[in-house]
């Protein structure tokens, strides 16, 4: 190894000496001489004999240890740049601000973060969407990550309804048990698989002059089918072997529900480049149903529990200063009345808290149960012109009937910080978050709030 | 542990030696040098990560910094001139004495398209803003190029103003003007194209035009405002970078950053505000002139000048006092938890559409920053910001009034108000790095 180094060292040290040995400076060209007029010159440009070297010989050595170091650094330099440069000529990655003037008949196609959810791992989604008649479009998205997770959505849309469909495969899915004070060392994983059919109206009332907030209401139906099966993390327990009971009920087992629901939503929420004040409030209502036979994905499919569910959210935030230093309170309730068939609620129906679902110093999925309250502090503040950190911290829990077992001693904490990259607005974020139970890192590309 | 001390020894070395074979490989005289593209975001992530991140183990440099013993660009002779010829830049204003009519000839005729209707030949694939690429009546081709919606007059101002500025200021540039002009003005040409998102190209048709057009926003009379950039002569082999040498370019001898031209221009960019001085933002030209071809270096596309921002709207406030990524900001802002309250957070914003955002007030001569680290502008020293405060301090008052005029702003309060932040941050570059102002200073030279 040290005959390497004296011989990397040696090289460095002489042959740059050489390199570097240049010519007496040529006789310069005063300004006068240079050119008779303003034009540009044509004549041969002055230059030394042999090339400048970008650093002497002495450089070379002492730099040799920091370019050793940088060696990491310089690899990744070569990766990224044909990646970007390919995005960049193949239109991938927008080299414009301005999207090009399309016309009616051309397909557009996009591609983006897969939006999975937590625990879906890395993975990109493409997107394609035609305008079929006036005012109506048709949208195909495939979605799919490195942890097998995948989702297909095929979308009509055309104002104010929507008809969609989609179809879902979550193989990993974290699951610790039900209910609030669980042990994280039952660690287990479940997959899942639903399908859905949702026809949907929305209506619409923006912002003008005499109401500053954006109203929106609106109201789906839908035919879901679900089916939960055995957990394909590798290294994890699959859930029915920790919890054969829970498992039994359910595991394998199809079920279909005609979902139906409203919701209404008043949102004053602005600013600039991250939302810095103003409330959002959006409450809805939601009944999953026996199905009907005519609409039913897979007739004859049994219901499994018929439920409503109550979702009550909150948002609200000042800031201050010209580069906005913004505080944020969130505040999320769901309660959740299970009528008949409640020993055959599905896992992945229940509230769940951990990761990106609220509580991100927990795993993904920690917390299931009926019902669930959840509240976070952020205060966003900007370190530098594109990038913010945000600094926040979270209270929450599941429950089996959140107004009556919820407390303020037995939410769990969670708390932690990221830094986001902002463009026009936050587009990327990573950070790292703490609970009782160990720190977790995340990130998030596409859409950061 | 010892294997892998062993191979990361000997891919420094292989690096090393890789670095040096580039630099001593010898190009071939009069042969045109290989077209290249490079990625902006690239280019963004390396200035901004990458190279910064290199640059804190570069402990040569940091040396010299610490010792006060920088090193100085390569290619000036005793009396601190930059050596001619150069194909980089060309002594005018500052060192020679440039009238204002010769500057508004600037680059070329002075003249935009010919009187007629313009034909389309392609939409225009590059760059921030809408636009396409015609031929006028004399068939001399044009790229033109609009304003944001939002901002009227704003891009095209700053392009036009931008490139009499730089022009007088010695560096190549294209010939900009300012036109006007009506949809029946247009016509299609017979084989014009664009490139779609993903690179294939498709014929223009009306519907395209009309579309395009409908993203400009017209003025009252229904005419629309552009900038015509002139194409320029010989053909394009992509952009020069702001550092290392072009190695298939027999005269590229010395690395960009050692270059008196690049690193003085940090001065000039100041003052006009080019926060936007990245290596997509330049052009090398393969041109056959004066009986022999080479390479001519050209600064492209002014139009994120001034109070303009790539981003199709203003600039922001915080534009010359932080990079995007600025790691002086993070270690002030981090540990205060934001609290820290930046100088250019007290700035006036003027509140007029064509100018975007600059100011004069708050201008910090001794350190403006473009958006993301410039490896030249980085490796500047004390005489190579005075040399660029030399060219600066040439331009009078009228110089800039006309250069202001050539863009054609409708409100005469725009016009006035740049004007008068120029000639203040003019004033501001010259006193910090020169001590003085004063019209002696050309006939002094």
């Amino acid at each position: 190894m040290k005959l390497v180094l004296i011989v990397s060292i040696a090289w460095s040290l002489i042959v740059p000496s050489a390199r570097a040995t240049q010519a007496a400076p040529a006789p310069t060209q005063t300004p006068e001489e240079a050119s008779e007029s303003l034009a540009p010159s044509t004549a041969p440009p002055w230059n030394p004999e042999s090339p400048v070297p970008a650093r002497r010989a002495w450089e070379q050595v002492v730099n040799f240890p920091g370019r050793v170091l940088s060696l990491p650094l310089i690899g990744v330099a070569r990766l990224v740049e044909p990646v970007l440069t390919y995005g960049e000529a193949s239109g991938l990655v927008p080299t414009t601000m301005e999207a090009r003037p399309h016309t009616n008949s051309r397909a557009r196609w996009a591609v983006s973060a897969p939006h999975l959810g937590g625990r879906a791992g890395f993975g990109g989604a493409v997107e394609v969407r035609q305008r079929v008649v006036q005012g109506t479009e048709l949208g195909v998205r495939y979605a799919a990550t490195t942890r097998e997770y995948t989702g297909t959505f095929v979308r009509l849309t055309g104002r104010p309804l929507g008809l969609v469909y989609g179809s879902t495969w979550r193989p990993m899915e974290g699951f610790y048990g039900v209910g609030p004070a669980t042990p994280s060392s039952g660690h287990t994983n479940y997959a899942s698989s639903a399908q859905f059919v949702r026809l949907e109206a929305t209506t619409e009332k923006p912002p003008d002059a005499n109401f500053n907030a954006r109203t929106a209401v609106a109201g789906w139906v839908e035919t879901r089918y679900q089916v939960l099966r055995t957990g394909r993390e590798p290294n994890v327990p699959s859930w029915e072997l920790e919890f054969p009971e829970l498992a039994s009920r359910v595991l394998d087992r199809d079920v279909e529900h005609l979902v139906y629901g409203v919701s209404i939503l008043n949102d004053s929420r602005a600013g600039e480049p991250h939302w810095g004040h103003g409330t959002r409030l959006m409450g809805s209502f939601e009944r999953h149903d026996a199905p009907l036979p005519g609409l039913a994905l897979h007739v004859g499919t049994p219901a499994g529990a018929q439920f409503n569910r109550y979702t009550l959210e909150g948002e609200t935030g000042t800031s201050f200063g010209r580069n906005p230093r913004t505080l944020r309170l969130l505040a999320r309730v769901v309660d959740q009345s299970i009528g008949s068939g409640a020993d055959q609620m599905l896992i992945t129906d229940l509230s769940t808290l951990g990761g990106t679902t609220g509580l991100a110093g927990f795993h993904q999925g920690r917390f299931y149960d009926t019902d669930l309250v959840h509240v976070k502090a952020s205060y966003i503040f900007p370190v530098s012109r594109r990038l913010e950190m945000d600094v926040h911290s979270e209270w929450g829990s599941v429950y089996p009937d959140v107004w009556r077992d919820a407390k303020l001693t037995n939410l769990h904490n969670s708390y932690g910080v990221s830094l986001r990259a902002v463009f026009l607005s936050p587009f990327a974020a990573v950070g790292v978050n703490f609970s009782r139970e160990g720190a977790r890192v995340s990130y998030t590309f596409g859409r950061v709030e | 542990m010892r294997p892998a001390m062993i191979s990361i020894a000997a891919l420094g070395l292989l690096t090393s030696v890789v670095g040096v074979s580039q630099a001593a490989a010898p190009a071939k005289k009069d042969a045109k040098p290989e077209s290249r593209s490079i990625s902006g975001a690239y280019d963004l992530v390396h200035q901004s990560v990458f190279r910064p991140a290199a640059r804190a183990f570069d402990v040569p440099r940091l040396g010299r910094k610490i010792t006060g013993h920088p090193r100085e660009s390569a290619n000036v002779d005793e009396q601190d001139h930059v050596r001619l010829p150069s194909t980089w830049w060309q002594p005018r204003i500052g060192f020679r004495e440039v009238t204002v009519e010769q500057m508004l000839k600037g680059p070329g005729s002075g003249q935009g398209p010919a009187p007629g209707p313009w034909t389309v030949t392609k939409a225009k694939s590059a760059g921030v803003s809408a636009g396409f690429q015609i031929e006028d009546s004399k068939g001399d081709g044009f790229i033109i190029k609009f304003d944001p919606p939002k901002f009227p007059e704003m891009a095209t101002g700053a392009d036009v103003i931008g490139s009499y500025l730089f022009w007088a200021a010695g560096y190549n540039v294209p010939e900009n003007t300012i036109e006007w002009f009506r949809r029946q003005d247009l016509k299609i040409g017979k084989d014009a194209t664009y490139s779609d998102s993903r690179g294939r190209k498709h014929p223009i048709t009306d519907d395209y035009l009309n579309a395009l057009l409908a993203r400009v926003a017209p003025r009252p009379d229904g005419s629309y405002r552009c900038v015509a950039s002139r194409y320029l002569d010989g053909k394009p082999i992509g952009p020069f970078l702001y550092s290392g040498r072009r190695k298939d370019d027999p005269e590229d001898m010395i690395p960009h950053e050692l270059r008196r031209e690049l690193r003085g221009m940090w001065t000039v960019a100041a003052w006009v505000n080019h926060a936007d001085a990245r290596a997509p933002n330049t052009l090398d030209m393969w041109v056959t002139d004066g009986g022999r071809s080479f390479v001519r270096h050209y600064l492209i596309d002014f139009g994120s000048i001034l109070g303009s921002s790539a981003l199709s709207r203003r600039r922001d406030y915080a534009t010359g006092f932080e990079y995007y990524i600025d790691y002086g900001a993070m270690v002030r802002m981090v540990p205060t938890l934001g609290l820290y309250k930046p100088k250019w957070e007290n700035v006036v914003d003027p509140e007029m559409p064509a100018v975007g955002f600059i100011e004069s007030k708050n201008f910090d001569p001794e350190d403006w920053r473009p958006d993301f680290p410039n490896p030249a502008f980085d490796e500047r020293t004390v005489r190579d910001a005075r040399w660029g405060a030399w060219i600066v301090s040439g331009f009078t008052d009228d110089h800039i009034r006309a250069a202001v005029a050539a863009a054609h702003y409708t409100n005469a309060s725009v016009a006035g108000y740049l004007t008068r932040v120029l000639i203040e941050r003019r004033d501001k570059l010259v006193q910090r790095w020169l001590g003085t102002r004063g019209p002696t200073l050309i006939t002094s030279r």
